[in-house]
């Protein structure tokens, strides 16, 4: 499965994008924020400066995928099922019909319960032989950090899902200058 | 080192370091944490030794793990930016909407 985004109309500067979103991000999570910085916040991710902005993210989770299956000891033929496995699961979690920001969520919970298990299988292989005291550490801060990404993206797909009931604003329209939607992803 | 004292008794301490600020994370007392405190002393050298020693397997499996963070940290990050936008606010880590003339 493939995330495409069409081309931006405004060139694209990732890194200005980013530290204004992060400034932007630190300006308005407190009680009251300004309703100035809100309104810039809302420009950023829904206009065309925020295309590049959501177009790191996929890309960055499609690496993400790329790693960590690609990375993995595993013969080919075993690495293509669980590409299928996490297309299916991707499905069953609705990724089709999900707005953007939920089919981003979608795509972390998939991919963190993926690592979440082949880090279990690791983990079960290597506690069966005689192990050190430093490697048998590193194994379970491994599946500790794994079962924490997962509970996480899970969590926060849940959070967005309940909230995204009574607020709308939630389901992002990235759209470009001519007013035409984007599909930042299939 | 770990060991600090309250009161009459001496307690082992683990530090743990989270950006600029270190953190103290209790450990115990007596016996046990004598046997702890031994072990931490030795493990820095264990671990020194482990990392120049680290299998390509253990190299990719690292590199896998920290792009799998950098997407996940990004999705929370811009899923952040839009509970913000959509009128909410964190409180005690909870994301709760602004009130608005007495409605929730």
């Amino acid at each position: 499965m493939t995330d495409k985004v069409e081309s931006p109309l405004t060139p694209a500067k990732p890194e200005e994008i980013r530290v204004t979103f992060r400034q932007l991000l630190e300006k308005t999570n407190k009680d009251h924020p300004r309703p100035q910085d809100v309104a810039a916040l809302a420009d950023l991710l829904n206009g065309n400066q925020g295309l590049q902005l959501w177009r790191d993210v996929f890309s960055a989770a499609q690496y993400a995928q790329r790693a960590v299956i690609e990375n993995s000891s595993s013969v080919a033929g075993v690495k293509e099922c669980w590409k299928y496995r996490l297309s299916s699961l991707r499905q069953e979690l609705g990724y089709n019909e999900a707005p953007v920001l939920e089919k981003l969520l979608i795509q972390d919970a998939a991919l963190s319960w993926l690592k979440l298990s082949l880090v279990e299988l690791q983990y079960s292989h290597t506690m069966k032989q005689s192990i050190t005291l430093t490697l048998g550490i590193f194994w379970e801060k491994r599946l500790s950090a794994a079962q924490r990404r997962f509970t996480r993206a899970c969590e926060t797909l849940a959070r967005v899902r309940k909230l995204s009931r009574n607020t709308p604003a939630l389901q992002f329209n990235i759209a470009t200058s001519g007013g035409q939607q984007v599909n930042v992803a299939k | 080192m770990g060991w600090e004292q309250r009161g009459n008794n001496s307690y082992f301490y683990r530090k743990e370091r989270e950006g600029s600020r270190v953190r103290s994370v209790y450990v115990g007392r007596g016996e046990i944490a004598h046997m702890v405190a031994q072990l931490q002393s030795t493990s820095p050298l264990l671990e020194k030794l482990a990392r120049t020693m680290k299998s390509p397997e253990v190299i990719k499996a690292e590199k896998a793990e920290a792009a799998l963070d950098q997407a996940s940290d990004l999705i929370q990050l811009i899923t952040q930016a839009a509970l913000l936008t959509a009128g909410y606010h964190t409180h005690k880590r909870q994301w709760r909407r602004k009130r608005h003339d007495g409605q929730s």
